[in-house]
């Protein structure tokens, strides 16, 4: 008997738990974010903006595995909003190629439309652009490249057989990988290796391999000191950050669109490599350093 | 050296002061996730194993689904309980419980399955109907195995429970995670992830073994004693 009541007391425990969780969760919106720094920051600052601009509860649920996970919550509703980059809408979402002479501005229009016609059930909208692109780009150990001279992707062809590349795997599915040697006209001869995005950096360092793939505003770059290489023959798309949010709630929330869109235009690039330096570097909260640039740029009292 | 050693230190607790709330949230939900999905899994895990006991011909392709479920890599797993339970703490314990139900399910049936006919016979010549016979000798008998499956159980989940970070399910993944993404320093917020999770597998584990002392019938421990 004793027994038995032990174990209705458990699971007594977990149904609270559960019940607990359930109204926990009950917010007006959900931020998600994918699971690196910049993304966090991100989340972060729609959330404090909301917080503080609307009657709103906020619920965030930052650090999700990748885009293809955020865009699926997204568009079962699980999400209200993330920031999701035109290059990988374009790219990875859509699944299209693109011409590369398109400017910053037709991406964004061209992603818009696609997505009105491809998603028309979830009936997702691209804010205006934050003002940042994060592109992917190539970067090397700074003194290596120093030695080479290279300063752009094509000064790479003439040390193609000497580089060991290294790459993650998000990359190495993209189209773009695909493309690189008809763009650019040479690969490399030693065999890519591929790892986890958050450990390329530490491999390039330790100089186990000599050229990875890496965000344009990646704080870590200044963080290692590594140099990064111009994409000067046009292979990526532009990356402009978004809100990609549902209708649904900037129509049930009339104050909400107001909120968001305080924040377009707000963040250059230079402006977004800071705070992920920050975060990278002084292992600050992400949460603070949101907050910090919301009260600098008077977004937030 | 030793003066970096210490600046790392003082580093170190700094990082975990400013952070000290998040981090017991963070502990709290691991040990949610994990107590939740191993409690599952042994009610689900131990009765199911009792009736494969009743129906052995079902045996071969339910242990074998839990198999071919264990194999499956967890962050695969995961990702799959998106289009079907979306974000959050619900796909996350159904994902561990499917990876702790394995070793409970197997250990249970094989336990039982191997409990001395004599025994059996002995019971049923005094009389016992079956119901007696399952609650007095197969299942007391079988205790040591079946605890064995849970704490092989729960050391699996409270490992696999850092994954559930991305699907939003909180828990010291978080922390972790965010260390990964964070350089050459984040190696500490991978410490201050990694250590409270050790702590936890170690006091669930040692919970388990209580369970298991004062669970096993006195008549076993004296055996055991005695060989």
């Amino acid at each position: 008997m004793k027994k038995l009541i032990l174990v209705l007391i458990v699971f007594a425990a977990i149904a609270g738990g559960l019940v607990a969780y359930w109204f926990g969760r009950r917010a007006d919106i959900t931020i998600g974010s994918k699971h690196f720094t910049e993304q966090r920051v991100l989340g972060e600052m729609i959330a404090q903006l909301i917080e503080h601009h609307t009657d709103l509860t906020v619920k965030r649920q930052l650090g999700l595995q990748g885009t293809m996970v955020c865009f699926e919550a997204l568009k079962e509703g699980d999400l209200d909003m993330y920031v999701e980059y035109t290059g990988t809408g374009l790219v990875n979402i859509l699944g299209e190629g693109y011409d590369a002479n398109l400017s910053r501005a037709e991406v964004l229009k061209y992603v818009r439309e696609r997505f009105t016609e491809k998603y028309k059930k979830a009936d997702l909208v691209w804010l205006d652009p934050l003002g940042f692109s994060n592109s992917y780009c190539f970067a090397m150990r700074d003194d290596h490249a120093e030695q080479l001279g290279a300063t752009k992707i094509s000064d790479l062809a003439a040390h193609k057989d000497i580089l060991k590349p290294g790459f993650d795997h998000e990359f190495t599915i993209r189209p773009e990988y695909e493309r690189f040697p008809d763009v650019y006209g040479f690969w490399f001869s030693k065999p890519v290796q591929i790892f986890a995005p958050d450990l390329m950096y530490g491999v390039l360092k330790e100089a186990d391999v000599d050229i990875i793939d890496a965000f344009w505003t990646d704080g870590r770059i200044k963080d290692y000191g590594f140099r990064l290489l111009a994409d000067d023959k046009d292979l990526f798309p532009p990356y402009d950050a978004c809100i990609l949010v549902r209708r649904e709630v900037l129509e049930q929330y009339p104050s909400l669109r107001k909120a968001l869109s305080m924040l377009s235009g707000k963040i250059t690039g230079e402006q977004m490599r800071q705070l992920n330096f920050t975060v990278t570097n002084e292992l600050r909260p992400h949460a603070d350093v949101a907050r910090e640039f919301l009260k600098s740029e008077g977004l937030i009292p | 050296m030793p003066m970096l050693g210490s600046m790392l230190a003082v580093t170190f607790i700094e990082v975990i002061a400013e952070r000290r709330a998040a981090l017991l949230t963070q502990t709290a939900q691991h040990l949610f996730l994990t107590f939740s999905a191993v409690v599952l899994a042994v009610t689900i895990g131990v009765s199911l194993g009792i009736l494969l006991t009743r129906f052995h011909r079902l045996s071969m392709p339910v242990l074998g689904t839990a198999s071919v479920v264990q194999t499956v890599p967890s962050l695969a797993l995961l990702a799959l309980m998106i289009p079907l339970l979306g974000t959050g703490v619900i796909p996350a314990i159904v994902a561990l419980f499917l990876y702790a139900v394995l070793p409970i399910l197997r250990n249970t049936y094989t336990a039982i399955d191997e409990v001395d006919p004599a025994v059996i016979e002995v019971g049923r010549g005094m009389g016992m109907t079956n119901w007696q016979i399952l609650t007095t000798i197969e299942i007391p008998l079988c205790i040591p195995v079946v605890m064995a499956g849970v704490r092989t159980a729960t050391v699996i989940c409270v490992g696999i429970a850092t994954l559930c970070t991305f699907i939003g399910a909180g828990g010291l993944g978080d922390i972790i995670m965010i260390g990964m993404e964070s350089g050459e320093k984040g190696s500490l917020l991978i410490f201050a992830g990694v250590i409270p999770a050790i702590a936890l597998a170690l006091a669930l584990d040692g919970l388990c073994a209580l369970a298991q002392r004062l669970l096993t019938p006195k008549g076993l421990k004296l055996a055991e004693k005695a060989t």
